[in-house]
């Protein structure tokens, strides 16, 4: 079912009486960034997809708490990056790979194939070196450079002081700065 | 604002400047400080760079389509719950039938009601039924008496379990219900709250 002209909010409240496919068109709008945040913060598909899966399961069961007042994606955004997190500290080393088979969108249009091909380069490197963070770094530069979080948003998600917020931000960027570009000037 | 010793803007006011995270006093005083300060823009445009860079990086993965699998996984959950919600009715039945079958049957042996003709009574059978049922448990549940262990040393007796029968029946039918509290307590229960940061979107 295509809700192309509802309001997120008005599907949210279409769930909370009741109506799943309200819900589905929730997932059908935000999937891509849900699993966008995942792939980032995971760096593989598979785990990327679970993790999705997940959040928007975790979003289905607290969708009570969810104030109307705000935007829906953001706060699903969140909710998958904490899941992320959660993940990260459990049970996995640092991932340097991405894997790359399902390829990525956008950013090539205008250019030519080889500017292209650098720019990709590049950014692949960026996310690469965005994995190598320890888990919270990794998360807080998602948050901040990705989902456009404030730091007091950034504190509230992770249940972290503010200072933490600002220290692990820098100390991130630092390694970031280290790690892209002390090797090309 | 943080200046270092040499009167330079630190690299994390810096950062903060990026993120547009200064009050506005201290934002104006550090657009002044990079007016004057080449060292300062220097490491400025430094982390821009690496802002930009990032950017660069936003683009998101082709990503699969989820809506299905989540509103299945949704819709089988919903019917697990409802599967186990009715056993667990159906266990609050069974043990308020046991508990009021022995209590029917006691009354109707010792109270008043033994003076009234018999008609079919289905607490009695019911009674009559796990009495039988507990005249063959019976060896069963008063294993501790043989398992005394002997020896020219010790000797240890385990506790007899031997419990009238309405004592059993209200033991079990409590143990019951205590389990049917538990599950539902578990169902409405939720995972530990990794997902805190979904439990409030207040900004």
């Amino acid at each position: 079912m295509n809700m192309p002209e509802v309001e997120d909010g008005v599907l949210v409240r279409r769930v909370r009486q009741g109506d799943l496919e309200a819900y589905g068109e929730l997932v059908r709008r935000y999937q891509g960034s849900v699993f966008g945040v995942c792939y980032r913060l995971m760096g593989e598909r598979q785990e990327a997809e679970d993790l999705a899966q997940d959040a928007f399961l975790r979003g289905y069961q607290r969708l009570d708490t969810f104030d109307l007042a705000y935007p829906f994606g953001p706060w699903i955004r969140r909710v998958a990056a904490n899941l992320c997190l959660n993940r990260l500290q459990r049970n996995r080393p640092v991932t340097v790979e991405l894997d790359e088979e399902g390829g990525w969108q956008g950013g090539a249009s205008g250019s030519s194939p080889e500017a292209v091909t650098v720019r990709r380069e590049q950014a692949e490197e960026v996310r690469a070196a965005i994995l190598a963070l320890p888990p919270v770094y990794r998360t807080v530069i998602e948050l901040r450079h990705y989902q456009d979080a404030t730091y007091d948003e950034i504190a509230r998600t992770l249940h972290l002081p503010l200072s933490d917020v600002k220290s692990h931000l820098f100390r991130a960027r630092r390694m970031l700065s280290r790690r892209l570009m002390d090797h090309d000037g | 604002m943080t200046v270092d010793g040499s009167w330079h803007l630190a690299d994390d006011a810096l950062q903060a400047l990026l993120d547009h995270a200064l009050d506005p006093t201290s934002e104006a005083e550090a657009h002044a400080h990079l007016a004057a300060c080449s060292d300062c823009r220097h490491r400025q445009r430094r982390w821009a760079r690496l802002f930009a860079e990032m950017e660069r990086a936003r683009l998101d993965p082709v990503a699969p389509d989820i809506a299905g699998a989540v509103l299945m996984q949704i819709r089988a959950r919903q019917s697990s719950t409802r599967a186990v919600r009715g056993l667990l009715f159906g266990e609050l039945a069974l043990a308020l039938a046991a508990v009021a079958a022995m209590g029917l049957g006691g009354w109707r042996a010792l109270g008043p009601l033994a003076l009234l003709p018999r008609l079919p009574d289905v607490g009695q059978l019911v009674a009559q039924w796990v009495a039988g049922v507990a005249a063959l448990a019976r060896p069963v549940l008063a294993w501790p008496q043989p398992l005394a262990l002997r020896s020219s040393m010790l000797e240890i007796r385990l506790p007899s379990l031997e419990l009238p029968l309405v004592g059993w029946a209200a033991l079990l039918g409590g143990a019951l219900i205590v389990g049917l509290i538990g599950n539902s307590l578990l169902l409405r229960s939720e995972p530990r709250a990794e997902a805190a940061g979904g439990s409030s979107n207040g900004r």
